[in-house]
Parts: C-alpha cells; structure tokens; sequence
C-alpha cells in the first residue's frame, strides 16, 4: 500500500488547550508532568466518603476566567471546557470574532455530565419539592451542554455534538473531529473533552464498584500506574481542547503543527460492563485499526501516551497488549501518575500530552513507579524525563462499557 | 421616594451582587434585566433564590411581566408585603 498524501488523511493539531489538576495552561501542564509530580490530595468536598482523594484544578476560578455570569450558570464541566477552548484558539492564532463560523466545527467528549447540577436539582426536589428546581439544571446536567457553550460563545455553527464513550470520550472526540474535516464539512474543529466528576454520588459509586484507589492515607502515591503497588485510579476533574485543521489547510496559513493526527481506530470488547477483555482482543482491534489507518506498520510506532489508569486489570492488559502488537519495543509513559483519570476528558489531556511530547521530544515520567508490576514487561519511562526523537506515537484510551479509542499522532517536523 | 431606598430593593441588589455577580451600580430601576443577563431562565433562578433568602412565594408565572429591575422589585415588594 503506498502512503497516503498528508491532504487525504493527515489533520493538524494546530491549538492547545489545558486545564487540569497539572495548572491552567499547556505551559503549566507540561512543566508539572515533567516534574513528574503527583497531584491528588485530600479533597475537602469529599470529606466524609470512604475515598476522599481527588486531583482537582488548581486555582480554578471562572469568575475571573470568564466572567460572572457564567460563574454561576455554568456547571463546572462547561467553564472548564470555554476556559481550555480559549487558550486553544489564542495558541492556534484564531481571532472567532472574525471566522466564518458556518465552517466551525466542535467535537467534545465527556461521560457524566454536569454532576454537580444535577445533585444541585435532585437535591432541591428532596427538600423543598418540584417548586424548589432550578430550570438550568437542563441546561446544564445534559452532556451536550458543553459544546452548546463553546458553540454560542465563538459563534461555532458547524457540526457540534458530544460524544460518549466513557473513558474513551475523549480520543474518540477528536477522531470524531478528524472525521469531520476529512469529509470537507467543516474546516476548523475544536475538539477534547471535559470531565468535573468530583460530586459526592459518582465519587461514591466508583468507589462500591472498587475502581479508586483506597491509599487514602498518602493521597500523593494513591495514582501509580504499572507500578505493583497499584490498587485503583484517583479521578479527576479536567477538560482539554485542541485546534484541529486539515494539514494543507494550516500550513498554507504559516502556521507550524504541533504534531499531525493521522490515524484513529475504535472498537468494542463485547465483553463486560467494566472489566477489559482480559484477552485485550477488543482493544487490539482499536489499535490495530489505527495503525491500519494512519498506514504505519506496529514497528512504526515509537511512544505510548498509555490508558495506564493505576488499577490492577488495565494495567496488565494494556502493557500485554503494547508488548504483543507494537514490536518497536516504544517507549511507554501514563501521565495519569501526575494528573489522576480525568474519565472522559483523559483521552483529550493525553492526546494533548501525547502531541507535546512529539513536539518536544521529551517523554514525560510516570510518577509513582517505585517498583513495576512484575508481570509487566513493556518500556515503562519513570523518574525523570527521557529525551526521545519521536516520529510516531499512540494514546490510548478505553472505557467502561468495552468502548476503546487509539489515536496516531506524527511528528509535525518530519513531514 | 425613590425606590432605591427601600430594605427590599437594597436587599435585591444585595443578592443580585452576591449570587448572580451583577455589581451594585448595573442595579437600577430602569436596567432591563436582559442587559444584565437574566433572561427568562435566570429569571426563575434568581426567584428562587430571592424566595429562599426573603421568604417569601413568587409564582414563576408572574415573573414573564417582569422586563426591568423596577418589574422585579414590584414582584418582591408585594410578594413581602403578603408574607
């Protein structure tokens, strides 16, 4: 099969956008993961569930970042998304006051919602009964809220949806947008995800189902990926936003790409409603799929931005899975040590970390690895960053309910 | 005497800055509520909060009248005057 022209398959990431508990801002996020320090820490608003560990956005205030009135008519998954849609579109050099809006498409990814209005609501209806709602919990507890926002706010009036696929929302967003740009009906896609998870009931939730980690007592090393200490993801609340455009497109306007997606592959296991196929035959379609798409053969790939949630079964079926498919031996990292599983804003941060770390040629650390899991047997990069020439690189994401998403991104500079 | 003077519109204009980030001089009788963002859904947000911080009942049917913060206050006014 010959390579493909960059115009039929190869799409741009020509903004970034970041807001996670790593900061507010690319620059921040990408200091902090190579710092390769964690951020889970006790969470007061938790206080009282048997897990009160989270990762949080530091300093979040979206009265400042956005104004007032969309302080409090906003839920926090919404203000989360504008705040990383607008250093996306500043990083890209897009002015929405002037864009043909028409030709503006936005695809985001998220899993449950404006949670903290809908407990608002349902809290409201228990105590002062149907009178006591608030109408704006429909405006903000449905999960395509979200890019409803982004699209009044920029004046976006492409294509605009929200794509659920759990923990893989967020990969599965942005192939979502690649598809749309290749189909020629929009030419600018924002695309990402948000996640504000942090509400007492899916805390608790995630927590009966045995998914988060329990090492409550030292929240710092609670989130340690491939480590074999693991005992359960910490969850986080975070959103990224990404600047998509066809690659002929963005550098005929001189701009320089941080990294090109080119590949992008989706299944489902068909197995459980959480567990991963421990065979990994499902994931291994996703990412087999991807490799098939962006034309590259498994030798190609030089980095794995993981799904490396810290618990003990996606682990072990993720590392089997890059060990048995991706014969290069690449490099692997989770930044999920620092920054915790944002749920369905994590495949968006980590395609986001994914495009840095080609651009950069700097793997960032798996914070928390002490002691791999002895089972595990792929390059696992930890302790300090390693510097790496990468030409492409794969992020991985899966979800409950058997959904898997795998993105290709390609070094921008090689093309 | 001005309305403005009243402990009921300076308790509005209180609840308008404290809850609903619209500051204190935007509160006059003659602002149009839409300019300061409140359409119809914020609308029925800041009654029930009005309702739980004065005690008192508005009907969210009554609050379609209302175009301007003078609108407004003569729903509270009355609703406190019932109470």
């Amino acid at each position: 099969m010959s390579r493909r022209t960059p115009a039929e398959g190869a799409v741009a990431v020509t903004g970034i956008g970041l807001v996670t508990p790593a900061g507010i801002g690319a620059g921040e996020n990408w200091r902090r993961l190579l710092s390769g320090a964690p951020t889970a820490r006790r969470d007061p608003e938790l206080a009282g569930l048997p897990v009160d560990i989270a990762c949080r956005v530091p300093g979040f205030d979206p009265a400042a970042l956005l104004g007032r009135s969309t302080s409090w008519r906003l839920d926090r998954v919404s203000q989360l998304a504008l705040v990383a849609a607008e250093e996306a579109l500043a990083d890209a050099g897009l002015d929405p006051t002037t864009w043909d809006g028409a030709r503006v498409g936005v695809v985001l990814g998220n899993a449950l919602g404006g949670t903290a209005a809908y407990e608002a609501a349902h809290d409201a209806v228990r105590d002062d009964g149907p009178d006591g709602v608030s109408p704006l919990v429909m405006v903000n507890w449905p999960v395509n809220m979200i890019s409803g926002y982004l699209a009044t706010r920029y004046r976006a009036g492409g294509p605009n949806l929200v794509v659920a696929t759990a923990c893989a929302s967020g990969v599965t967003a942005v192939g979502t947008a690649r598809q749309l740009l290749r189909s020629g009906v929009c030419d600018i896609a924002l695309a990402g995800a948000s996640e504000a998870p942090l509400s007492r009931t899916p805390m608790a939730a995630y927590h009966k189902m045995g998914a988060l980690s329990t090492r409550t007592d030292e929240p710092a090393a609670a989130s340690r990926p491939f480590d074999a200490d693991r005992n359960g993801f910490v969850a986080a609340e975070a959103a990224a936003v990404l600047v998509l455009e066809r690659e002929a497109d963005a550098r005929a306007r001189g701009t320089t790409p941080h990294a090109v997606v080119t590949g992008y592959g989706a299944s489902a296991d068909g197995h459980h409603p959480s567990a991963p196929d421990p065979t990994g035959a499902g994931v291994e379609r996703a990412l087999r799929a991807a490799l098939l798409d962006a034309d590259l053969a498994p030798g190609d790939i030089d980095h794995v931005n993981a799904h490396g949630t810290s618990t003990r079964l996606n682990d072990l079926m993720e590392s089997q899975l890059i060990e048995r498919v991706l014969a290069g031996g690449p490099s692997v990292t989770s930044t999920k040590g620092v920054t915790g599983h944002a749920l369905g804003a994590a495949g968006a941060i980590e395609v986001a970390y994914a495009a840095l770390t080609v651009e950069n040629g700097l793997v960032p650390p798996t914070a928390n690895l002490d002691k791999i899991d002895p089972d595990i047997h792929v390059d696992v990069v930890a302790g300090a960053p390693r510097p790496q020439r990468i030409g492409a690189a794969t992020s991985h994401s899966f979800g409950f309910g058997g959904q898997n998403a795998v993105l290709v991104l390609e070094n921008a500079g090689s093309r | 005497m001005s309305i403005t003077t009243s402990p009921v519109f300076q308790r509005i204009t209180e609840i308008l800055d404290q809850k609903f980030g619209i500051a204190g001089e935007d509160v006059k009788p003659e602002t149009v509520l839409e300019d300061v963002e409140l359409d119809s859904l914020a609308l029925i947000e800041v009654a029930l909060v009005l309702q739980k911080q004065l005690g008192v009942q508005i009907r969210t049917e009554d609050l379609s009248g209302s175009a301007t913060i003078a609108d407004l206050y003569e729903l509270v006014n009355v609703a406190v005057e019932g109470s």
